[in-house]
């Protein structure tokens, strides 16, 4: 459903990802994940057709990239790390404008946008999206997306700026999602997501797969010296020593 | 005092622009804004205000009374109070609005919010920001006043009082009003009600002249008599503009009024500003639930002109070019090869502006527009039709009105299709030129193009204009009755091949270039889908 071989990129010498290699079953939740700076919004970008890979395949939907961009961006969806909208469209204009791009049928798409914005309590549709919050305006990309039912949905970050109950509720669409047969890929820095959710995870880290595989797949990796994803992420990623006074901060707020 | 001096510095360095080329010398960002926003109001008010409103107001200097109008005011009063109040009225709004962009699409605000400042010195230092933006209307305000105190020879301590006291009422009453309507006023409505009034105000002011012209060809006598009916309605005892003209005329009772109605409201603002929630409550929607529109057919064509009629800058550029040439209908002559010629010089260099801002509106949500299953070049491409189709459309409005109006030589009903090209020009070129430099620093409200890239623009899309509207023009003058043109004594075959060849040999220029911006359009688009 994804593949990428020796996917690259590099942006002048700096090699932003290198030499991917990726494969993401048809209905599976895949976690792509890795530290800051570590290449997932770029390999998201190759993904979706929105940069050019310096080398290596993608094929989405059994479609190579870029060279089939418009007919894979018509059946996939993103949702992009910032979800930067036009400030001057009220959210219900930018909905019909997506509507309308991807030309969904009518009643169709009032039907799903009336139950997404249920969920979501959206109720601020016909204000100007410049006056949203961070929040609103991620809950209106995300009605952007789902209202769509794409077969594969790309997000990254998708819980950022969500309120506890509208993270639950995207948890909750995503699995129904997932139970429907749509692919979805996305990238968190909340491990427990990545680790309840997901059938496998792909760590990046310097722009390189460090590993990929299944939750009790990654266990044996670390040769079941670690139990969570958070210390075999740790681990793989090499991300330092955790400094001594924190940890006595946290035993301290413990025995407190 | 110390806070308000460290918010103002941190707010003027905030309006410093990155650059990466250190130059040797250069004035501080700051500085160069105020001269942006008072520079060209200031040449203007002295260029063409001036000259003629000054000798206007001298010779309106005698008492209404001496007339046989029973009034305790001066004919010039009659002139200066709608003055007065209208430019008062709109730095009122444009204050009031510009104070809610100033504190409720700031950045900083939030920031400054969860430090140790008192939120009266936060509201202060925005407003004192927000006057800076309204420098058109202080400047013809108080050059007004100026005007008023030199023409009747009022003392400089009463001109003083009065008009600082003035700026105080203002000041106060547009911050009450700003943090009132901050209740109900979006920033977004704020930030496009604010640039549509900039226009209209620009407009009005530009256009003033045109009135005051012939009333200074007229007797003051004559003037004071016409002017006599607006005493009930603009020199009312209770409008403040009435107690400020009685101030700068040495009236202390009115001074007195005036400034300590300015320092109550002024103070009510303070502390009112020391209550007030930095942040937009957004008013709710009438229902709770939605009612979803559909927009199936043209989505971008109707996003492209929804985001062209929500800023207020883009309106103004839409409708420019109609009332330019209405402006010089007298000039124009009857004719609509000349109002073609306003017309066309106007809208192409719009034209390149317009799509100039609608293709930074999708800069600034990049890479969502990727997203979409739309190439980079249908995008643009649709913004280059919004742009170029609504000119044109007006054109041919236009067009079609005068034709029937002016009856010109039915051969000038054909212009419509140089116009097209010369529009759709204008609108490649602009778009070439941003995309030169995609990654510019589009923070700063309405500049999109360095100065350099502006003179360019005008240069090529106004000078291909100009130049082949003006070789018809001047070809036509041969089929003038009476022509006494230097090649009217030309042989005929000469002057018929001469002008309608150089005519087609810039048109075809054109049409040449035009494809070669697009190739270099399609070019830099797929190095901006590299990056």
């Amino acid at each position: 459903m994804i593949q990428a071989n020796g996917l690259t990129k590099k942006f002048g010498d700096f090699v932003a990802v290198d030499e991917l290699e990726l494969l993401v079953e048809a209905g599976e939740i895949y976690a792509f994940l890795g530290p800051n700076g570590a290449g997932k919004t770029t390999t998201i970008r190759m993904l979706t057709g929105t940069l050019r890979p310096t080398a290596g395949k993608i094929h989405v939907l059994d479609l190579a990239l870029p060279k089939n961009e418009i007919q894979v961006k018509q059946r996939i969806g993103v949702v992009p790390d910032e979800p930067r909208m036009y400030e001057n469209l009220r959210g219900r204009e930018f909905l019909d404008f997506v509507a309308g791009v991807y030309r969904m049928e009518e009643t169709l798409y009032t039907s799903r946008v009336e139950e997404l914005f249920d969920a979501f309590s959206i109720d601020y549709a016909n204000d100007y999206i410049g006056d949203y919050s961070h929040g609103m305006k991620q809950k209106l990309m995300l009605v952007s997306v789902l209202m769509r039912r794409p077969e594969v949905v790309f997000l990254d970050e998708p819980t950022v700026g969500l309120d506890a109950r509208a993270a639950r509720i995207l948890k909750l669409l995503l699995e129904k999602m997932k139970s429907a047969g749509t692919t979805i890929f996305l990238t968190t820095h909340i491990l427990e997501i990545a680790e309840k959710m997901s059938d496998r995870i792909g760590i990046i880290h310097n722009g390189k797969m460090l590993a990929q595989g299944t939750m009790e797949q990654l266990r044996q990796l670390s040769q079941g010296q670690h139990g969570s994803l958070e210390e075999i992420f740790l681990e793989l990623t090499d991300s330092g020593e955790i400094p001594e006074w924190a940890r006595e901060n946290t035993e301290e707020t413990d025995h407190a | 005092m110390r806070e308000v001096l460290l918010l103002v510095r941190l707010f003027s360095r905030s309006k410093a622009r990155r650059s990466a080329k250190k130059k040797r010398f250069s004035l501080p960002g700051p500085v160069w804004v105020i001269l942006a926003y008072f520079m060209l109001p200031l040449a203007f008010f002295l260029g063409f205000f001036t000259p003629v409103l000054f000798p206007l107001l001298k010779s309106l200097n005698f008492p209404l009374v001496e007339r046989g109008i029973l009034s305790p005011f001066l004919a010039l009063d009659l002139l200066m109070a709608p003055m007065i109040f209208f430019s008062g009225v709109m730095l009122l709004i444009q204050f009031s609005q510009s104070l809610i962009i100033g504190l409720f699409d700031n950045e900083m605000i939030p920031v400054l919010c969860s430090m140790p400042f008192h939120r009266s010195s936060i509201v202060f230092t925005a407003s004192l920001d927000s006057l800076v933006q309204t420098g058109m209307f202080i400047t013809f305000l108080g050059g007004f006043s100026i005007l008023y105190a030199v023409a009747i020879q009022a003392g400089f301590f009463a001109s003083l009082g009065a008009v600082v006291s003035l700026f105080l009422f203002l000041l106060g009453l547009g911050m009450l009003i700003a943090t009132w309507t901050s209740r109900f006023v979006g920033r977004t409505s704020a930030k496009r009600f604010t640039q549509v009034l900039y226009f209209f105000g620009a407009l009005g002011i530009f256009g003033a002249p045109q009135v005051l012209i012939p009333l200074s060809r007229q007797n003051p006598d004559i003037v004071a008599s016409k002017l006599q009916k607006w005493i009930p309605l603009f020199l009312h005892r209770f409008w403040p503009h009435t107690f400020f003209l009685k101030a700068i005329r040495g009236d202390v009772s009115a001074l007195l009024v005036l400034s300590s109605t300015g320092i109550a409201l002024f103070l009510l603002a303070m502390w009112r500003a020391n209550g007030i929630e930095l942040s937009l409550s957004r008013k709710k929607t009438a229902s709770n639930r939605t009612r979803v529109q559909w927009g199936k057919k043209f989505p971008l064509l109707k996003k492209e002109i929804l985001l062209m009629f929500r800023d207020g800058q883009m309106i103004w550029y839409v409708i420019y070019p109609v009332i330019f040439p209405l402006i010089m209908f007298r000039a124009a002559k009857e004719s609509l090869l000349v109002i073609t010629l306003f017309f066309t010089m106007v809208a192409s260099l719009y034209s390149s502006l317009i799509t100039t801002s609608l293709f930074a509106q999708e800069r600034k949500v990049w890479p969502v527009p990727l997203l979409f299953p739309i190439s980079s070049s249908r995008l643009i491409g649709a913004i280059i039709r919004t742009s170029v189709g609504l000119f044109w459309l007006e054109y041919l409005v236009m067009g079609i009105v005068l034709f029937f109006l002016f009856q010109p030589f039915w051969a000038e009903l054909f212009l419509f299709v140089p116009v097209f090209f010369l529009l759709r020009y204008g609108a490649l070129i602009g778009i070439r030129m941003y995309l030169q430099d995609a990654g510019r620093d589009i923070s700063r409200k309405g500049i999109l193009l360095k100065g350099k890239e502006i003179l360019f623009l005008e240069v090529l899309t106004m000078g291909f204009s100009g130049l082949f509207l003006g070789i018809l023009l001047v070809y036509r003058q041969v089929f003038a009755p009476g022509s006494t043109a230097w090649f009217s004594s030309w042989p005929p075959w000469l002057v018929h091949s001469l002008f309608p060849g150089a005519a087609v040999g810039v048109f075809v220029t054109v049409i040449l270039l035009s494809s070669w911006e697009k190739r270099r359009i399609q070019k830099l688009l797929e190095n901006l889908d590299n990056t």
